[in-house]
């Protein structure tokens, strides 16, 4: 059998081709390192979250209508909360371990606790149907505003039964914000805290359950921590509910078991806590 | 596809990976370097996936 003398000259190519190409298929931006499988049928997934401390991944799997949980450790899908017809945005807030879900169409927000998944809390709007957790500022489940409004909300219960401010005690990101950088038609009053804000102070959500302050009644009297708000305004203690119409939210560091109360005249709450949060 | 900045005005397409049929949403954690994609469930497979990738440096 005759061989072609050109043979070897396209092997010695071969191996030359082969070692110009090694290294470019080793720089490969992306390297695929694992793979989980999940439940379900076969449809739209939507957006993701990650709770970086647990190391626990969040998906919204809209074609089965759940919040499916998976844990990476592990690399298995950990558990699936069911009833979330139409969940497309996902939001994890790592400061007030909190998982925030918007469900598409039916205008609902709910908030689920970031380590058992406890559906804590549905925040509903007729008026704006609820696209996303995340990427809408402008409607009325965007992550902001939800954030806001789950940390004004009544305090929380622990495990133990006690009564826990929202967000547990929790670190929120200094903003860098002032207390009294409120806007002019909002009110700030400190519920029990022991000096006022001051700038650059780390903002920090009301006390561990245990560690919260009595009534600001205690001692100095709701009405001796009262400032600047208006005649007829109320001022109750950390983590209590105030009247309708007001707000709650984390005080800066001094305040740490405070809660500031917030009034805001022109009716609508929520961007004026925004303006304390963000 | 993995797009690499270079300056403020030019960007370079560094790869284009083949994922999965219908394969959208991702997330990446930089703290980590990994890159999550919700895989959702392709012919023959038991369920939707969850593709982890390592970004390289």
């Amino acid at each position: 059998m005759r061989t072609s003398p050109r043979r070897p000259c396209w092997l010695v190519l071969a191996g030359l081709l082969l070692l110009v190409l090694a290294p470019v298929a080793q720089a490969q931006a992306l390297e695929l390192v694992q793979t989980i499988v999940l439940k379900g049928k076969p449809g739209k997934l939507d957006h993701l979250a990650l709770d970086g401390q647990r190391d626990r991944l969040f998906l919204a799997n809209t074609v089965n209508g759940t919040l499916d949980v998976v844990d990476l450790k592990t690399g298995k899908l950990l558990r699936q909360v069911p009833g979330q017809t139409g969940v497309q945005g996902l939001a994890y807030a790592a400061d007030l371990d909190r998982l925030f879900v918007g469900l598409g169409g039916g205008g609902l927000c709910n908030v689920f606790d970031g380590a058992t998944y406890k559906l804590l809390k549905t925040f509903s709007s007729a008026a704006t149907p609820t696209t996303s957790a995340t990427t809408r500022p402008g409607t009325w489940c965007s992550w902001p505003t939800m954030r806001s409004a789950w940390a004004s909300s009544t305090p929380s219960r622990s495990p133990s039964g006690r009564p826990q401010a929202a967000g547990h005690g929790r670190r929120v990101p200094d903003r860098g914000r002032p207390a009294a950088a409120v806007p002019e038609h909002s009110r700030a009053v400190a519920g029990g805290g022991d000096r006022p804000g001051q700038e650059g102070d780390r903002r920090d959500l009301p006390g561990e359950a245990g560690e919260r302050r009595p009534s600001a009644g205690a001692g100095r009297g709701p009405q001796a921590a009262l400032r600047g708000l208006p005649d007829g305004a109320d001022a109750r203690g950390p983590g209590q509910r105030v009247r309708p119409g007001s707000h709650q939210c984390a005080g800066p560091q001094g305040h740490r078991r405070s809660v500031f109360t917030m009034r805001n005249g022109s009716g609508s709450m929520l961007p004026a806590a925004r303006a304390i949060w963000w | 596809m993995v797009i690499r900045q270079e300056d403020a005005d030019r960007y370079v397409v560094v790869e284009k990976l083949a994922t999965a049929k219908q394969a959208k949403t991702s997330l990446l954690d930089a703290a980590t370097g990994r890159l999550f994609l919700a895989v959702p469930r392709q012919a023959g497979k038991e369920g939707p996936e969850i593709r982890v990738y390592r970004v390289r440096e």
